[in-house]
This record gives C-alpha cells, sequence and structure tokens, in this order.
C-alpha cells in the first residue's frame, strides 16, 4: 500500500525557514524524535535514530538524498529509509506535506480490534453478594444480572417418599430461584471472571451452577456511540 | 443473523421501541435487569446504589441490517450522560420459527 492511500492525520512540526538546506533538524512529537531533512529535491523526515546504533541522524552529513549516521557512517537512503551502504537496517519515514512555510507530518492511523468475550454464569442467588466483590477484586466492575428460574440436568429438586426414604417421587420443584449474571470483557480478563466466579460460588453441592464464554462482535457506548472493541492508534498513540 | 442487545435506561425504552419500529425493526424482546457499569453505579450523598434498574432489550436481525439497528437504538437511548448504556452485536448461526418449524428469521 501507498503511504498516499492510507488513512494519515496531518500534524504541523515546524517551518521551512528552519531547517537550513542540505541539512537535517530533529523535531519531537510525543515520545519520539523525528529528522527532518531539507535536500535538493525536498524535505524528508525519519525517525531520528539509526537502526544500527541509535545514532542522531538529524546531526549527519546528507548527500544525494541519503544521510550518513553520525556515529559508524551508515548510509540511509530518506526516501525509503533502507541502509544502502555500512551495514543494514531500515529507518521508519514519514510523508511530508508542505503548505506555504509549514511543514506538516503524516501519521499513520491505524484499528486495532479487541476481541470480546461474553461470560454469562447461572448462579445461587444467595452468592450475588459474595459474586459481586469477588469480581470488582478482579478488576470486573460492570454487569449485568437478573432473578431466573430454571433447573440443571437434576431436573430440579425432587420430593421423598416419606415412608421410604429411599425413593424419589416424580413431583418435586422443577423450578428453582437462580441468578443470571452477565459480564462482557476483553478475552484478556476472562480467565480472570470465570475464576472469581468460581471462586466465590463453589460450594461442591449440587446446583452451584454454570458459566457460559462466547464471543461479542461488537461492544458499543450509548452515550458516545464510541466501539469499544476497536481501538484506534496515530503512530502509536492512541487516539 | 445477529443477536442485538442493548442494555439501556428504563425511561428510554419506549423511544428506542419506537424508534426501533420506524426503522423496520418489530420484533423485540424485553426483560427488566439491575446491574452498573465501570463507574459502580450511582453514589448520591452518603447513599450508594450499586445497582441500578435497566431495561435489556433483545432482537435479531439480518447481517446487513445491523448496523441499522445499532443506530436506531443509539438514537433512541442516548442523551449525553453517563449510564445511557451498552450495545452487543453476537452471531447467532440458526433461527427457527416455533409455529411453522421453519429455519429464518
Amino acid at each position: 500500500m501507498r503511504d498516499e492511500d492510507r488513512e494519515h492525520h496531518w500534524v504541523h512540526v515546524a517551518e521551512k525557514s528552519l531547517i537550513p538546506k542540505n541539512e537535517g533538524r530533529k523535531v519531537h512529537w510525543g515520545d519520539r524524535q523525528i529528522a527532518i531533512f531539507h535536500l535538493v529535491d525536498g524535505f524528508f523526515a525519519v525517525d531520528n535514530r539509526c537502526p544500527h546504533r541509535q545514532g542522531p541522524l538529524a546531526d549527519g552529513i546528507t548527500a544525494g538524498g541519503a544521510v550518513f549516521c553520525p556515529l559508524h557512517n551508515l548510509k540511509i537512503d530518506l526516501a525509503s529509509g533502507c541502509a544502502q551502504a555500512g551495514g543494514e537496517g531500515k529507518v521508519r519515514t514519514y510523508p511530508v506535506r508542505l503548505e506555504g512555510e509549514d511543514i506538516y507530518l503524516g501519521f499513520e492511523i491505524t484499528e486495532t480490534r479487541i476481541p470480546m468475550k461474553e461470560v454469562m454464569a447461572i448462579i445461587r442467588p444467595s452468592q450475588w453478594g459474595r459474586t459481586k466483590l469477588k469480581l470488582a477484586d478482579a478488576g470486573i466492575l460492570a454487569f449485568t444480572q437478573l432473578r431466573v428460574y430454571g433447573h440443571g440436568k437434576q431436573g430440579g429438586l425432587k420430593y421423598w417418599n416419606a415412608k421410604k426414604r429411599a425413593d424419589r417421587l416424580d413431583t418435586g420443584i422443577s423450578f428453582i430461584p437462580k441468578r443470571l449474571v452477565i459480564i462482557v470483557v476483553p478475552e484478556t480478563q476472562v480467565r480472570p471472571a470465570v475464576n472469581a466466579l468460581i471462586e466465590a460460588n463453589q460450594t461442591g453441592a449440587i446446583g452451584d451452577g454454570k458459566i457460559f464464554v462466547s464471543p461479542v462482535e461488537e461492544v458499543i457506548q450509548v452515550r458516545t456511540g464510541r466501539n469499544e472493541n476497536r481501538v484506534k492508534e496515530m503512530g502509536g498513540a492512541v487516539l | 443473523m445477529k443477536m442485538i442487545r442493548a442494555i439501556v435506561r428504563p425511561e428510554k425504552e419506549d423511544t428506542v421501541v419506537k424508534s426501533l419500529e420506524d426503522a423496520g425493526f418489530a420484533s423485540i424482546t424485553k426483560f427488566d435487569v439491575l446491574g452498573r457499569g465501570k463507574q459502580k453505579g450511582l453514589q448520591i450523598g452518603n447513599s450508594v446504589y450499586d445497582e441500578l434498574a435497566k431495561s435489556f432489550l433483545m432482537l435479531v436481525v439480518e447481517d446487513a441490517q445491523a448496523p441499522r439497528a445499532v443506530e436506531a437504538i443509539h438514537a433512541g437511548a442516548r442523551t449525553g450522560q453517563f449510564g445511557d448504556g451498552k450495545i452487543f452485536v453476537t452471531q447467532v448461526e440458526e433461527a427457527y420459527t416455533i409455529r411453522t418449524g421453519k429455519e429464518g428469521l
């Protein structure tokens, strides 16, 4: 993909007059240092770190579209960022746009998707308070819960035959009150969430409940309309 | 198909349902739930309300319709304040109509 095809955020970093011809100057953007060179063919921008020993490229001597690292003379082509002589390596290049006296650098906008999971648990109603605390301890503060009725594969609670204690009758309470807890977390939080749920709810007796984990494609905050499962980054900084 | 579940303010339930209807989404299931977001509920003075009443709306739509349904919920539920809720979109593999036994919505 060519630079022009990508989505860029253009940042004003310097004025033309600050960079003498055939020389480089360093500018700061975030925690990054970028070297801008003023050559016969125009302006070029690369990371201000030689791929060899992190030498400050902005202090290097330029010749014919390339710069020589002041530390060990590695020759780097400024248009491509590739080393041409004296060693190997590549530095990151930035597209440059000129508007009058101003120099703008283009920072690529990238979007990463965070896989989100839904953790749904059916637990004893009496354990809910404990569960809430354990989840909070694991850093999971958001939840939705509701009262539900159901039974597991035992078919609910069955009455005993009062005369013959060993006999279980067919009748009983088939719908047992339970609490359904729904939390949606990034994939990395699934383990802590499941562990917290088990820790808070395991009594060892039948009826402790079940936990279901399933994928969620999109998570949208209604207040802002923002997709929480997508992170936009600009040249390494979160937007 | 996609299942769209939205946790919204109970007082916004009607406007969300209306907004969905206007966008052509008639079928919906709702239930009343309790919950909180990452702000850990509300605190007013010394009173802490850590579980707030919310409406849980659920609908299943065709893949291509999902963004429109999300948009409709967003339009109906938004106030701009904390507590507007969340929308979750998940994949549904199969759906059947019980009356006819036929597959599909």
